[in-house]
């Protein structure tokens, strides 16, 4: 497309230049026709074709123009605009010069003549005839006397007598010839002349007719003569006619002087009769450089509308380009000027946004990997983390704290904090300590938090600060937090465990001199005494060793929950597990209705099968006692697999048909010394917790939906493999 | 023999030309042509009738001088070719109108002669007329050459004043013409 633009750019050149030269030449054929004059067609021709491309060439510009512009290609309006702009400026002047130029042309032309100018000449004219007619008349008197002395004469004498007539009468040339033009004598001052210059047959008709010719005439080297020709009197009829012919020559002054009036006259007439063609072709040379000055200019103006149009078409694409994220984009300088600075200047501004482009892409590459790097630390810290922003919106929640809080991460982020607590009402402690120390404004703080839930208590250590920019600004809260249930509960076990080997320790000591001396008493005192008084005294002895024996029961059952005996964790069938301990209350006969409900194919967990039974047992004695204030004794044990946070646990639950559970104590069911039984000691289920811990399981009780009994539910988790087994080993080590 | 074969030839395109020239009104038209040898050289005698339109002759009134050409050529034919020209002649006369003298003025190019007319008619007789004119060697022009020649006049427009061509060139007035006129050029 390029090479065609330049193509017809350099044609157009071309054409312009050859026009020019051909306009020139033709204006030189008009004053200087002897130079020009044989081409003067071919450069009109060449003109008319030259103007003819032109106009072509101009309106495939056009064209071209305008199917840009209809196919909105950028710059094609602004170079429409342009070119008629320039086309204007330059169309205006020319047209005004033009229609000047014409009104002189005509009345230049036309005052070259004169109507005085042309009688002038006119009359010059007539005098010179009348001049040489005084003297024409003369020589035909003086010929028509020669012609009668010559009448005398015999044709045979007359050649010898001619010269002597010719020199009397001073004639160039003296010709006698009769009717046939048979010359009969000749005398001629020119030697060089072999033949006389006869007349035409005209003249001999006019002599025919009785009249003597007299005129000028112009004889072989343009010289003027005055002719004379007469016939010569003929007295003898039968003769034959004879003509004398006389030539005479006119003063050279004269000749001069009447072919300079002559030739005046002749170039004043050609001029007249040119004068409407001269008109038309000034005018046509005239309108051609008009024309030829037009479309040049309209050229120019597609040619300096292009160059103009080009940067900024350039600059237009360029921009685009910028738009569309293509930085770098570099234009070609067009020039040293305004449009060479605005297209360097966009270089500049191209250079800086791609630098920018850059830097940015770079800061956000590092941003990115920054907040790669938090992530994962995050995701690798235990403690869970939050970050609330200023609005109180939950901006960003890591693994462990989803873990911790056993929810969903992403379900969380965008919430804030007062919604959370009403989706979430199991944290809501957790929730609105984080909003009351932010709304109080702690820079730093930290509390602890219980979380209350049916599989028991959840400790967390929360601790805030407040994340500030550079300004010092506020721009989000950071809150960090630790689940230290365990930590709290082995602290509490361990304080337990202390207290109950005290007890024991203070308890059975003295427990053993009571018992042997009441057996004392007894065996000392009993036989002599009264029946009335002995029996008094069995009784209360017997009450006594009873109850010490009793109190023993009970120091021996604190002393084992202190004791903590030794741990032997196994791979082991739960369901056979389960089953024993079921047939063995069943042949004990409480008087239940037991309903198992048991899958089949359960997969195998890790632990100590002593403690696990102690467990069932316990929990199943539970139940038992539950529903013996109920006349129904209905008990349904079911065990399942389930998945909980993508960990595969067996679900075991002991469902009653008793009283159920206080709820004043529901959640402290698992604490020493807590019982609703008139002999329990409270250890049972502190005992049962105590076993499920150390096999990383859950055990919680529950009312039943229906408000009829209580539920006691397992949850243990599913052996895999060998892994599994190192990993449970040492967890539980 | 040679010389009345050629009077034969004259003749018949004299009666040709006589009957077109019926249709004919101001133009150039060929009134007659001879050719024949004489002492081992071709001549012709032709002879045009030239008649000027009312504008030639008003312009030629008024100054203006017309050049009348007559262009003779040599040709040899060629059998799958246009035929080749082996010798152009041109010849030329300019007439111009005397206002002093009130006759009319010819001018020869090719010998230089000049002559005048008391009317117009002699000075058109005079300038259509060829006398025994030369035009090959006959030693050049064997019978086996397949030679010929043709003649034709006309009105030289580009030796007009330069002002008048760019309208003579579009104006029927001033196109005087006559066809070409062939003949052999047999020994």
């Amino acid at each position: 497309m390029k090479r065609g633009i330049k193509l017809i750019t350099f044609a157009g050149f071309s054409l312009f230049l050859l026009m020019l030269g051909s306009l020139l030449l033709m204006s030189h054929s008009l004053q200087n026709p002897e130079l020009f004059d044989q081409y003067y067609s071919i450069l009109f021709i060449l003109n008319v074709i030259g103007l003819f491309s032109l106009i072509v060439l101009i309106a495939i510009n056009f064209r071209r123009l305008f199917r840009q512009a209809k196919h909105q290609v950028i710059g094609s309006k602004m170079a429409i605009r342009l070119v008629m702009i320039f086309s204007l400026l330059s169309v205006t002047p020319v047209l005004v010069v033009y229609y000047f130029s014409l009104d002189f042309l005509h009345r230049g032309i036309d005052s070259w003549f004169d109507l005085r100018v042309e009688q002038a000449l006119d009359n010059s004219l007539e005098l010179s005839r009348l001049a040489l007619d005084v003297r024409m008349r003369e020589l035909l008197k003086t010929t028509e006397q020669t012609a009668k002395e010559l009448s005398e004469f015999r044709d045979a004498v007359l050649p010898f007598e001619i010269d002597q007539f010719r020199e009397q009468i001073v004639a160039n040339e003296l010709t006698l010839f009769n009717g046939k033009k048979t010359i009969i004598a000749s005398s001629s001052n020119d030697t060089s002349s072999l033949v006389p210059d006869l007349p035409g047959d005209n003249i001999l008709l006019q002599l025919q007719q009785g009249n003597s010719y007299i005129g000028l005439d112009v004889i072989k080297n343009a010289e003027l003569l005055i002719r004379i020709v007469t016939a010569v009197p003929q007295f003898d009829i039968e003769k034959e006619t004879r003509v004398l012919q006389a030539l005479f020559p006119i003063s050279e002054r004269m000749n001069r002087l009447t072919e300079s009036v002559q030739s005046s006259y002749i170039k004043y007439k050609e001029l007249s009769y040119l004068r409407e063609q001269l008109k038309v072709s000034f005018i046509i040379i005239l309108t051609l450089v008009l024309l030829f000055s037009i479309f040049s200019a309209v050229w120019a103006a597609f040619y300096s509308s292009a160059n103009l149009v080009a940067p900024v078409k350039n600059l237009a694409k360029g921009t685009r380009a910028i738009a569309e994220g293509n930085y770098d984009t570099r234009l070609p300088v067009p020039s040293n000027d305004e449009l060479g600075y605005l297209v360097a200047s966009f270089n500049d501004m191209t250079d800086r946004i791609e630098q920018a482009r850059n830097n940015a892409s770079a800061s956000q590459q590092e941003a990115e990997e920054q907040r790669r790097y938090l992530e994962t630390v995050l995701s690798r810290l235990s403690s869970g983390v939050l970050v609330i922003n200023p609005s109180g919106y939950l901006e960003k929640i890591n693994v462990s704290a989803a873990l911790i809080l056993q929810i969903d991460d992403a379900s969380l982020e965008k919430y804030d904090l007062i919604t959370l607590s009403d989706e979430y009402t199991r944290l809501t402690p957790f929730f609105e300590c984080i909003s009351n120390n932010i709304d109080e404004h702690n820079d730093e703080w930290r509390e602890q938090v219980t979380i209350q839930d049916n599989t028991g208590e959840q400790f967390l250590m929360i601790s805030g600060a407040l994340l500030t920019n550079n300004n010092k600004d506020v721009i989000g809260h950071v809150i960090v937090f630790d689940e230290i249930t365990a930590l709290i509960k082995g602290q509490r076990d361990a304080a337990w465990s202390e207290m109950a080997r005290r007890l024991a320790h203070e308890i059975k000591n003295p427990l053993t001199p009571i018992q042997l001396a009441a057996e004392r008493l007894r065996h000392k005192y009993l036989p002599g005494m009264e029946s009335t008084q002995s029996d008094t005294m069995d009784r209360m002895t017997n009450t006594i060793i009873q109850q010490v024996d009793t109190m023993k029961d009970m120091v021996n059952s604190f002393s084992d929950y202190a004791r903590a005996p030794e741990f032997n964790p196994d791979k082991l069938d739960i369901k056979k597990l389960l089953q024993e301990v079921i047939d063995l209350f069943s042949t004990m006969d409480y008087g239940n209705k037991v309903e198992i409900e048991i899958e089949q194919n359960l997969p195998d967990i890790y632990g100590d099968e002593k403690k696990l039974r102690q467990v069932f047992n316990n929990l199943l004695r539970n139940a038992v006692d539950a529903n013996a204030s109920d006349e129904d004794n209905y008990l349904h044990i079911t065990a399942g697999l389930i998945s909980k946070n993508d960990q595969d646990m067996i679900e075991i639950r002991i469902i009653d048909r008793g009283p159920g559970i206080d709820s004043s104590i529901v959640n402290s069911l698992f604490e020493p010394y807590i019982t609703t039984k008139q002999k329990g000691t409270g250890l049972g289920l502190p005992i049962v917790k105590k076993i499920i811990d150390e096999h990383n399981g859950v055990v919680w009780l529950e009312n039943n939906e229906n408000g009829n009994g209580a539920t006691a539910v397992i949850r243990l988790p599913v052996f895999h493999s060998a892994y599994d087994f190192k990993q449970n080993k040492r967890q539980i080590s | 023999m040679i010389k009345a074969n050629a009077n034969n030839l004259s003749l018949y395109i004299t009666l040709l030309l006589l009957t077109s020239m019926q249709l004919a009104k101001a133009d150039v038209m060929l009134a007659s042509l001879d050719p024949y040898i004489e002492n081992n050289q071709h001549f012709i005698d032709a002879s045009f009738d030239v008649e000027l339109t009312d504008e030639i002759t008003k312009a030629l009134l008024q100054g203006i001088p017309i050049v009348l050409n007559t262009e003779i050529q040599i040709l040899k034919k060629r059998k799958w070719f246009p035929d080749k020209k082996l010798k152009t002649i041109n010849l030329r006369y300019e007439l111009e109108h005397r206002p002093l003298t009130q006759d009319y003025f010819t001018f020869n190019f090719n010998n230089g002669n000049s002559r005048s007319f008391d009317d117009l008619d002699s000075a058109l007789k005079y300038i259509g007329t060829i006398n025994h004119f030369a035009v090959l060697d006959e030693n050049l022009s064997l019978p086996d050459s397949n030679l010929s020649g043709r003649i034709r006049s006309y009105l030289d427009l580009d030796a007009l004043p330069t002002p008048m061509k760019p309208q003579i060139y579009f104006s029927r007035e001033w196109q005087l013409n006559s066809d070409w006129q062939n003949w052999e050029l047999g020994k």
